[in-house]
């Protein structure tokens, strides 16, 4: 579904404050696959999931979406393919809007021809199936919602984008998505983050400092440093607890 | 009429020429949060045009069309000032509005102002009361440009428009190009401001390249005016804030040079009205700070 082909990036070239964010980097994402990344500050998972969406434009290297070669594709172009979510409101959705606005934006810009009543119909569906009672907050501003519900509204607007053009898959990257939030609301966060990639079959990477989200959720752990992957665990091989994980970390990087 | 009386008639007229420029960069400064400073020039220039206009024999409606599309070339230059050369916000509005007074001279003949005498839309209803011929036209073009902005609002352009104020990062994943966005937003801006200029110049049947300068100011106290007496939450609701706030502050001006007969009008000078013009900017600021708690004139990221 994703590729990402020897991705370089450096920031501050040529300057002694120089940091090489990216190494070379390979990486594939299957079809319905859900990975977890991990890394300390700097690693360059938030540089990788930016070269993804085109935020952050490569030095060196390929990024392909499928069959698709996107290296140079502007962002809004491969929104088609891939949606990205941030660690905070600043970077979400726009403030000012109701929740319906942001709805009905993301459901016109994806469905042509939808009437007035499918939109309020699709988007009250979209957030009931991601929590119960989420619909409630369709005439609030953006910015009246809690950080939970931010997210969630996010998660639902993804989903919209998710059933779009991009009939073959859709690519969800989470950057931090909750670790902002309150111990409730964030497990209920990644609870409906689990559900939707599930259901949808959406190829999905979350960044995350949160060792428990990256052993309790996904089918891969990959494990970053100084913008190379060092270490992933598939399938049986997958790290159980967050302890061991740990450990392993700071074996790789000693 | 008595004085009051007359007061009050010329602030609503004067409101009624103003409110395009108040309301078009409410769409720049509020909408896109984008602070444009082409305002002074696009005003002028859209003078300028609608004077070229009726001089070449142009109906005086299509000599307002001109004048709004000189508009949204003026934004949309600026707009591209800022997304393709990468120019700051703020300088990106100041270079194109020092571009715009030279072309407004020149347009102008290379004379600062010059005089139409009759062919306007003012002179188009022929009313015994020519000051209610005034008022119609002004009030009806002033119509006009409010119920565009509605259909503007509830549309998907506009909706997508008040996104991208807020998060530009939104309209990309919508699959927009926030460049070309920005720059559409800075047309529609653009075009009002210059409309407006067009149809002063209309109405005082004289076209002066000194006749923006103020403008900007005094647009941005009657925005700032409408939102303290009102904090509309609708951009609907906003737009009409600010023709309310743009007549606001025409009565306190008003009011300010009036002969109250206290002794105090030989202190004051003509001069005085950009004095008091940043106080009435300034002090709803206050206002909205100390009492409201908020405070949106300037962004602090502008």
């Amino acid at each position: 579904m994703l590729r990402l082909k020897r991705v370089s990036k450096r920031f501050n070239i040529d300057s002694d404050r120089e940091v090489v964010a990216l190494n070379a980097l390979d990486f594939e994402l299957a079809r319905g696959e859900f990975v977890t990344m991990v890394g300390e500050n700097g690693s360059g998972k938030t540089t990788l999931l930016r070269v993804v969406t085109g935020e952050i434009a490569a030095d060196a290297g390929q990024v392909l979406f499928g069959n698709v070669d996107a290296t140079k594709m502007p962002p809004y172009h491969r929104a088609r393919f891939v949606t990205h979510i941030h660690q905070s409101r600043e970077s979400g959705l726009p403030l000012s809007l109701t929740v319906e606005e942001v709805m009905r934006l993301a459901l016109e810009s994806r469905t042509h021809g939808i009437t007035r009543r499918g939109i309020h119909q699709r988007a009250e569906e979209q957030l009931e199936s991601l929590r119960k009672g989420l619909s409630r907050t369709l005439k609030e501003q953006v910015w009246h919602l809690s950080g939970g519900e931010h997210q969630l509204v996010n998660l639902a607007v993804a989903s919209v984008f998710a059933d779009g053009p991009s009939k073959g898959g859709h690519i969800l990257l989470l950057d931090e998505h909750v670790s902002q939030l309150d111990p409730v609301a964030h497990s209920v966060v990644m609870e409906a983050t689990d559900q939707l990639i599930r259901s949808r079959r959406l190829s999905a990477v979350m960044a995350t400092h949160n060792f428990e989200l990256a052993v309790e959720y996904g089918d891969r752990q990959v494990v970053l440093s100084e913008g190379r992957i060092l270490k992933e665990f598939v399938g049986e091989s997958r790290i159980r607890s967050p302890r061991e994980l740990k450990d392993v970390i700071s074996n790789v990087l000693r | 009429m008595n004085d009051m009386a007359a007061l009050l008639w010329t602030a609503a007229l004067v409101t009624l020429l103003y409110a395009p420029v108040t309301i078009g960069l409410a769409v720049a400064f509020r909408l896109l949060n984008y602070p444009d400073l082409t305002c002074e020039g696009s005003f002028i220039v859209g003078g300028a045009l609608s004077f070229v206009a009726l001089q070449a024999g142009l109906p005086p409606i299509l000599s307002l069309v001109v004048a709004l599309v000189g508009g949204m070339a003026a934004g949309a230059f600026t707009g591209w000032l800022h997304t393709q050369l990468r120019v700051s916000r703020l300088l990106s509005g100041i270079i194109t509005a020092a571009i715009l007074y030279s072309l407004t001279m020149r347009l102008l003949g290379g004379r600062a102002n010059r005089w139409i005498a009759t062919g306007t839309v003012f002179d188009t209803i022929h009313l015994k009361n020519t000051s209610i011929g005034d008022f119609i036209v002004a009030g009806l073009i002033a119509y006009l440009v409010l119920v565009l902005c509605a259909f503007l609002y509830v549309s998907h352009f506009g909706r997508v428009l008040r996104a991208l104020g807020d998060q530009e990062w939104f309209c990309v994943s919508l699959g927009k190009n926030p460049a070309t966005l920005l720059i559409a937003g800075l047309s529609i801006s653009n075009a009002l401001i210059a409309l407006s200029g067009a149809i002063l110049m209309q109405f005082k049947h004289v076209c002066d390249v000194n006749m923006g300068s103020g403008v900007l100011i005094s647009a941005l106290a009657g925005l700032v005016l409408g939102e303290t007496v009102h904090s509309a939450r609708s951009v609907w609701g906003h737009t009409v804030m600010c023709v309310v706030g743009t007549g606001i502050y025409n009565i306190a001006l008003g009011a300010f040079y009036f002969d109250w007969e206290l002794g105090i009008e030989r202190f004051i000078l003509p001069s005085d009205v950009r004095l008091v013009t940043g106080l009435l900017l300034i002090i709803p600021a206050l206002i909205l700070l100390r009492v409201k708690g908020r405070y949106r004139l300037f962004n602090s990221s502008w």
